[in-house]
């Protein structure tokens, strides 16, 4: 028996293992985290601009209408009421508009590819801040990261690509030091990796609870049961709009008669 | 641009986007209230049809009255308020309200509605606010129809197949004629056989006369009848005119009965038989027709004659000389009266054999000017024109026949005494 060529690790080493081990289980349940996190965030995104495009746009030409509807009233009558009333109604109109036609809006679906899912996830395992050796490295992972999720929710498969590459190839991602530091990075690590899980989590349900979110598992229900709710609310505003233009119509040639 | 306003500028540019978050948020919250609200106005609809079912009639139009409230645009809950309204179980009937309530639920697509809203414009029942109109009934009957409501294509197909409305295409009379309606057969025919539309078509216009005529209808037989007489896309044969004639005549159509007398006084297709002729004019006279009346009148004077006042001719019976039609107009001079003045009362002599050749002469003018017979009939000079112009026309197709020319040579020579007339107005 050749004893003397174990080596026997040092109670530092033990716990560094330990703790690589507890590491590498919490970096895999990260990754898989933020994934589930990205693509819900995506598909709220493009429901959300799915349903300003269909729906949102219909709101804010009901409520021009009815801001119109409003001035015409307060032309009429001419009280300080009747002023804020259209002020008021003319406010709602500019901000529907403006929500309706904005960034939000422009969000285009969201079905990524078994590909592209797969390339995300070796970039979040790869390039995550949490899994930064130094703040250094960290402020690389950071940046590169918020780049990938851009490139993830456009369904950039090169762009991901390249991010892959940029991170392998910078100098920050060389490794290697004393049991000690390793240890004490590792501790750091996993403490940062705890707090982000719980961010995820946080984020997810305040995601999940959100007005879209809610109206999106409704919509989606429905289509389950067979039926186009967005197509519905859609002919409800449409059949509304029709009334608040004929109620306009009708108030201004009254106007013109006097 | 300083830096100072490139920050400004983006700080703007963040509060934009923010406000726009917000408005996109306030944006779902509405979506998801206004649902809400839907949903609440479906669950009222439901509890009201329950009510409406179990005849709680009050507590049902409750419950469409909350639930309009909620939303108003739901086409069931419209509907359902139409119905009160058309139906008057809770309030008093009124024809306006009802149809006020199911134009909303028809414009929106309901198939109930459209064809409820069709029927309250046909205006088969009475009741406030009632407002016939068959081109209305008829835009409301199609909707439905197409979206496959059979009794709004069953309604459709009377409509058009009674002229009431006229057809958007000539596909849809098809429609109705090859879905069994008699009426719609009957016209479908009546297109054939006038080339409105559609090529001119006997055999195809025989087709569908027989297909109403074989359900029934009095009108169909007499066309059916007639194409038999003519050989019109069907091998001439006079017994089988007489057959669909009698049919029609039976069911108590009074056109049939009078033609049915001419033959029988005639013996085309039938044994000559002055007692059933007479039978059939009195039938006809009975319903107020004025040829039977004249032509019974004429049967008494004849029989009344003695012989020797009758130019010595032994077998003078105005009728015997029916096939012969040269024997009964000869007189040029007389000719010329009728078609100077064609209010002048047509002689009961010569109005014996009239309707056939009514019928003839009508064709030809349809054939070519068909759109001035229809106004004819709509000011309804047609049947005074007609009879002069008719006269004439038969002279001269019978002097072409005697002189060897073929009926479309005699044909040609009638033109100019139809066309002038139709010209002149």
């Amino acid at each position: 028996m050749n004893s003397e060529i174990v080596r026997h690790l040092s109670p530092e080493e033990k716990e560094l293992a330990r703790k690589r081990q507890e590491l590498a289980i919490l970096q895999a349940e990260l990754t898989d985290r933020e994934l589930v996190l990205a693509n819900l965030r995506a598909e709220l995104a493009a429901f959300e601009g799915h349903y300003l495009r269909e729906v949102g746009v219909l709101y804010a030409e009901l409520d021009d209408w009815n801001a119109k509807i409003a001035e015409l009233v307060s032309e009429a009558e001419g009280s300080e009421e009747a002023k804020s009333a259209a002020a008021e109604a003319r406010g709602q109109a500019e901000e529907s508009y403006a929500a309706a036609h904005g960034e939000a809006a422009k969000a285009a679906d969201f079905s990524p590819s078994p590909e592209l899912k797969k390339l995300f996830r070796e970039v979040v395992k790869q390039i995550h801040p949490d899994n930064a050796s130094d703040e250094a490295d960290r402020a690389v992972r950071n940046r590169l990261m918020a780049e990938a999720n851009l490139a993830y929710r456009r369904g950039g498969e090169d762009a991901l690509r390249r991010i892959l590459e940029e991170y392998k190839s910078s100098p920050e991602s060389v490794k290697g030091d004393s049991v000690g530091a390793d240890l004490v990075r590792v501790l750091r690590q996993i403490n940062r990796i705890v707090k982000r899980l719980a961010q995820i989590e946080a984020e997810a349900a305040e995601l999940a609870s959100s007005e879209i979110a809610l109206l999106m598992a409704k919509v989606e229900t429905a289509t389950a049961g067979g039926r186009n709710l967005l197509a519905e609310m859609k002919q409800d505003v449409l059949r509304r709009i029709d009334l608040a233009r004929n109620e306009y119509e009708d108030q201004s040639s009254k106007m013109r008669q006097r | 641009m300083s830096a100072g306003e490139e920050k400004r500028g983006a700080l703007v540019q963040v509060q934009v986007a923010a406000l726009t978050k917000a408005g996109a948020k306030s944006l779902a919250a509405r979506g998801r209230a206004d649902l809400r609200l839907r949903e609440e106005a479906e669950e009222w609809l439901k509890k009201g049809v329950e009510f409406y079912r179990q005849r709680q009639f009050d507590d049902a139009f409750r419950c469409f009255e909350v639930g309009i409230q909620l939303n108003s645009n739901l086409p069931e809950i419209q509907f359902m308020l139409g119905l009160s309204f058309d139906e008057g179980f809770v309030r008093p009937r009124n024809n306006a309200t009802a149809r006020a309530w199911y134009r909303k639920a028809a414009e929106q697509g309901l198939k109930e509605a459209q064809y409820n809203l069709g029927l309250l414009y046909y205006g088969w029942d009475d009741g406030p606010g009632l407002l016939q109109n068959y081109e209305q009934a008829a835009i409301w009957f199609r909707m439905a129809a197409e979206q496959g409501y059979e009794k709004a294509q069953w309604r459709l197909s009377f409509l058009l197949g009674l002229g009431l409305v006229v057809p958007q295409n000539h596909a849809e009379v098809r429609k109705a004629a090859e879905q069994g309606n008699s009426y719609a057969q009957r016209n479908l025919g009546d297109l054939y056989r006038d080339g409105q539309g559609v090529h001119q078509d006997y055999v195809q216009a025989a087709f569908w006369y027989r297909k109403a005529a074989e359900q029934g209808h009095a009108d169909a037989q007499l066309n059916l009848g007639a194409s038999y007489f003519y050989g019109e896309g069907v091998p001439q044969d006079y017994a089988e005119a007489a057959v669909w004639w009698r049919k029609a005549a039976e069911l108590g159509h009074v056109e049939a009965q009078y033609t049915l007398g001419v033959i029988y006084s005639a013996g085309d297709g039938v044994p000559q038989d002055y007692e059933q002729a007479a039978f059939w004019y009195r039938k006809a006279a009975e319903l107020g027709d004025s040829n039977a009346k004249a032509a019974l009148a004429t049967m008494r004077r004849a029989e009344s004659t003695p012989v020797f006042l009758n130019g010595g001719q032994p077998n003078s019976h105005p009728h015997a000389e029916l096939k012969n039609p040269a024997n009964t107009i000869t007189s040029e001079v007389h000719m010329k009266d009728q078609i100077d003045n064609p209010q002048v009362s047509i002689k009961p002599e010569e109005d014996v054999r009239l309707p056939i050749l009514e019928a003839r002469i009508e064709r030809e003018w349809r054939q070519y000017r068909s759109g001035y017979v229809k106004s004819l009939q709509k000011s309804g000079q047609l049947q005074k024109q007609v009879r002069a112009t008719a006269l004439r026309c038969v002279q001269v197709l019978h002097d072409a026949e005697n002189r060897g020319l073929n009926p479309d040579q005699g044909r040609e020579l009638i033109q100019p005494l139809i066309h002038p007339q139709w010209d002149s107005s």
